[in-house]
């Protein structure tokens, strides 16, 4: 046998394996796949976006960044401005129970965004309900990613009459819908008990990952978690930033240890499903999706040849706001693009969702909780990228939040 | 919400092929890697992008989409090894541990990986063409195969010794061959 290497070690194999795998892995996919995905995707809905379905699960596909741009990028911005997230005055938010207490939210049968909470009083002999103002924002969690521009994700938001709104996670780790369910006094209390034993809740700080001297970290992606908290209702709210933790086994490689990166990690993790982590006993009523009743609408200047495809022209549609799409709400920057932002009442973005539907954009179909898509321009000669995103507070998501929001940069 | 991850969340076909375009070379080597047939990866990689479309709603991390994309293929293409699992072609080993067909040819070192690699079930070769093709780390395979960090380990263990044993084993065979 000439030429070749008997390997006796692990290293020798690896290179010979890498060496071979390169050698032949085909240098391109066939040019007819790539053609053919695109081919079967223009006809292949996504999940959730199917037309005339019931609660769909695009509510959940775009609560992602519905909510994520609208209550939690704001939510801090509320905070300092003392505005709460879940208002008990009108108009409330649809799913989120009332201050005065509800026994249970229905969900909203419809493709409506109107608001369907109803009122409801507390089970003669159940658990109490907390006595707090629920424009008060007791815990708000966001995690910012650093994609571009990056995306910032309510985790969790809690007010002070105990309604939680948070964003549900799938058996295999996705994001699903957002749901809304308001905690007993008592559960309330066990949920102050464990951000307290913490111990990293009572002061506000931040915690990055810090390279441990002498390494050099392969290029990672990250998020920043950043836990806005007020322990009394009437006080000022600390605020907790944390880079994510990226597993022991980097961790310990790369970065110099840091517990508290940890802990909050694993908060973050037990928050983003708060029925897990406070048990069944922890609520006052019965939860639902959260169902907005107002939208906050983005239009940003985009390239033509992005337009989605059966998208109509921007001009021929009804735009939601009495000026045109170049003019409407206020001017706003996001990255490099100018863009304009404002926020509409649901039954007007109904109508252009039913109208980009009916062109065939599935994902405007079904319950309006979030959508996007490139729209041709003719009178302009160009392309507009709409994205419409629920408002879950009484004057949230605002454009300046979202602008201030997608300026944040992750660790 | 710009970016081309969130516009394909929101339907966008064409911003979805402006993402995949440039994975699609990659996706469609390791697959062939993986299946060592090239029109069960091209099925492979067809399948797995269009379910990448189907779920991408539920994408929470954007930061994450190439990882994601390559897990489903990775898993459509195991799907379509083990439903050619009933159609074994693999080659065998004899009673010396040695590769039976052929192994009295003369054979060089790719030959020999080639054989050795054969040996393998599609799991065991999808771990090594993640670490040693890819470059993954450790932690990176077993999130792209969705398997527990341990597995993973002991999968890539396994793997590399069961190479390191065929290849020794016709080693040995052809000294033999060599010295009669």
């Amino acid at each position: 046998m000439t030429g070749h290497r008997t390997p006796h070690d692990r290293t020798s194999i690896d290179d010979l394996l890498a060496e071979r795998f390169r050698a032949d892995a085909p240098a391109e996919a066939p040019s007819w796949l790539l053609p053919a995905v695109q081919e079967r995707i223009t006809r292949t809905p996504q999940q959730g976006s199917r037309p005339g379905a019931g609660l769909g699960r695009f509510l959940a596909v775009a609560a992602v960044l519905v909510l994520a741009i609208g209550a939690a990028l704001v939510l801090p911005d509320l905070l300092n401005r003392g505005v709460g997230v879940l208002p008990s005055s009108s108009p409330a938010p649809s799913g989120a129970p009332s201050p005065s207490g509800s026994a249970s939210v229905e969900p909203s049968p419809s493709a409506s965004a109107a608001p369907s909470a109803s009122p409801s009083t507390a089970p003669p002999s159940g658990p109490a309900a907390p006595s707090g103002d629920a424009e008060v924002v007791l815990l708000a969690v966001t995690s910012v990613c650093d994609v571009t521009p990056p995306v910032i994700m309510p985790a969790i938001v809690v007010t002070a009459d105990g309604t939680v709104v948070w964003q549900a996670t799938s058996a295999d780790g996705l994001a699903t819908e957002y749901r809304t369910r308001r905690l007993s006094a008592q559960g309330l209390a066990d949920l102050h008990d464990r951000l307290a034993g913490t111990g990293l809740l009572a002061a506000s700080g931040r915690y990055e990952a810090e390279v441990r001297p002498g390494v050099e970290p392969p290029g990672m992606g990250g998020c920043l978690h950043t836990f806005t908290y007020r322990s009394d209702p009437a006080g000022e709210p600390v605020i907790v930033e944390s880079s994510g933790w990226y597993g022991d086994e980097l961790e310990s490689q790369y970065f110099v240890p840091a517990p508290e990166r940890r802990t909050l990690d694993e908060l973050l993790a037990a928050l983003r499903e708060p029925e897990a982590m406070l048990g069944p006993d922890a609520w006052f009523a019965e939860g639902g999706p959260f169902v907005p009743d107002r939208y906050l609408v983005v239009a940003v200047p985009s390239v033509p040849q992005l337009v989605t495809a059966g998208a109509p022209d921007v001009d021929d549609v009804t735009w939601p706001f009495d000026a045109a799409p170049d003019a409407f709400g206020e001017a706003v920057v996001t990255g490099s693009a100018e863009a304009r932002c404002g926020i509409a009442d649901a039954g007007r973005v109904e109508t252009l969702a039913a109208e980009l539907a009916a062109a065939g954009l599935e994902q405007f179909a079904g319950d309006l909780m979030g959508a996007g898509a490139v729209l041709p321009w003719a009178s302009r000669d160009a392309a507009l990228d709409v994205g419409i995103w629920p408002v879950v507070a009484d004057d949230a998501p605002g454009c300046d939040d979202l602008v201030s929001s997608a300026g944040r940069s992750a660790p | 919400m710009i970016d081309l991850v969130a516009r394909a969340q929101h339907g966008d076909a064409d911003a979805f092929g402006l993402l995949v375009a440039g994975l699609t070379d990659r996706l469609y080597a390791t697959a062939y890697l993986v299946l060592r047939d090239r029109a069960l990866a091209e099925d492979a990689v067809q399948e797995g992008l269009v379910r990448t479309w189907t779920e991408l709603p539920r994408l929470r991390d954007h930061e994450r989409f190439e990882a994601w994309t390559r897990r489903i293929v990775l898993r459509q293409a195991l799907d379509e090894a083990r439903r050619l699992r009933s159609r074994p072609r693999l080659a065998a080993l004899d009673a010396d541990g040695a590769l039976a067909d052929g192994g009295h040819e003369h054979i060089g070192v790719r030959d020999w990986l080639d054989r050795a690699l054969a040996t393998l079930t599609a799991e065991h070769r999808a771990v090594l063409v993640l670490r040693h093709y890819l470059g993954l780390s450790v932690p990176e395979v077993a999130g792209a195969l969705d398997l527990p960090l341990g597995t993973a380990k002991s999968r890539l263990h396994h793997a590399t010794q069961a190479m390191r044993a065929a290849l020794d084993a016709d080693a040995r065979a052809d000294a033999r061959r060599h010295t009669a």
